[in-house]
């Protein structure tokens, strides 16, 4: 629970923004040893870089906007430092950037999608890590064994103005999307993205309710909250698409 | 068909300084509005200016850094050449003694060097 890491007496360094360089590292580092993607050609795996390249910085955009959204903050320069970053907007808005790119440059999409999983989340579970050391993203008060107590100058404790163990939602999210990545690295279902976005949604939506930072509001109604909005959604979405696709390949004609 | 392989060295610290360049541009952009305003016949204005000039400086290094860091491979001279170029615009935002562009710009130059000095992957 740093949320600077100090190194001497005047100088820090964001824990947040460590871990989810960190993550994105290792996730590319992942992929460059995954053997479909390192099959690929040379010309298809400079695309693909380029295109999470594009899709991380739009990422980065969608987080901010949707979070400047349901916080009904004004998103400009001046107020940045106001702003955080929503990560189910910033995973729709670079997964839309890199769909739309790999459709520009003909590279199939959901085969390209089921390869960058385990990598995917490589990023997203150490991403949430920097959310603990960060502070931010907490739970509800507790006093189960899993509750965490966060230093006096952190956000939990401004919130609730005292010292009370809350659930470390982080680190539960980490773990989740530990055991999705275990699974996907060692299942052979086919739709290793849709798994992991359905699953990851359901969990979302339901760890929303021991949430306990500010969820924001959208389509001005307070019975779901943005996340549980987003959430359901792309669950809906990808399970129809699941079965699409499984429809599909069920009606594929035999080749003798 | 054999691909020669270059080290990935230069993407992870390329993508480690590039997001550490985000925060390192807004406390750049801080740190010189702040220190301007010590500055004879300063005003809001143009300590504000002052500060979007570090600001904007230290995105585009890290902007740059990051997509050196993805494309690198593509063809290591240009990209190791473009980290390079990230590194010493994030070294120009030091004048506002941050720390965190310190640790950027280093992290950029030792990337750009690397690069610049790997072969371009052959194909066999």
């Amino acid at each position: 629970m740093w949320r600077y890491i100090q190194i001497g007496e005047h100088s820090f360094i964001p824990a947040y923004n460590l871990f989810v360089g960190l993550g994105i590292a290792l996730a590319m580092l992942y992929l460059q040893y995954e053997k479909k993607f390192a099959n690929f050609s040379f010309q298809k795996k400079n695309a693909i870089h380029t295109g999470l390249f594009i899709s991380i910085i739009f990422g980065f955009i969608g987080a901010f906007t949707f979070d400047a959204y349901t916080q009904g903050i004004k998103l400009s320069l001046s107020n940045l430092n106001q702003i955080g970053l929503t990560l189910l907007g910033g995973i729709v808005a670079g997964l839309l950037t890199f769909s739309i790119f790999l459709k520009i440059k003909s590279i199939p999409v959901l085969s390209t999608l089921n390869i960058l999983t385990p990598a995917f989340c490589i990023s997203h579970l150490l991403g949430r890590v920097g959310c603990f050391f960060t502070g931010c993203c907490y739970g509800s008060p507790t006093n189960s064994i899993f509750g965490v107590q966060f230093p006096k100058d952190s956000l939990a404790h401004t919130h609730f103005q005292a010292d009370l163990q809350v659930h470390p939602t982080q680190l539960y999210e980490s773990i989740f999307i530990l055991f999705v990545f275990l699974f996907v690295r060692r299942s052979s279902i086919n739709n290793k993205f849709l798994f992991y976005i359905i699953s990851y949604s359901i969990f979302r939506f339901f760890i929303e309710f021991i949430r306990a930072d500010n969820r924001g509001i959208i389509f001005n109604q307070s019975f779901l909250t943005p996340s549980q909005f987003i959430s359901l959604t792309i669950a809906v979405f990808a399970t129809v698409l699941t079965y699409i696709i499984n429809r599909k390949s069920i009606h594929q004609p035999i080749n003798s | 068909m054999e691909q020669k392989s270059i080290s990935n060295a230069p993407m992870i610290l390329g993508i480690i300084g590039g997001i550490l360049g985000l925060p390192a541009a807004i406390c750049s952009g801080a740190c010189a509005a702040g220190l301007s305003t010590l500055a004879d016949g300063a005003t809001s204005q143009s300590s504000q200016d002052a500060g979007n000039v570090f600001m904007w400086l230290g995105l585009i290094a890290a902007i740059a850094g990051l997509a050196s860091a993805f494309l690198y491979k593509k063809n290591p001279k240009v990209w190791g050449a473009m980290m390079l170029l990230a590194g010493i615009l994030s070294g120009i935002t030091l004048v506002t003694f941050n720390f965190l562009s310190f640790v950027v710009c280093i992290l950029f130059l030792i990337g750009g060097v690397i690069a610049l000095t790997q072969k371009k992957p052959t194909v066999a």
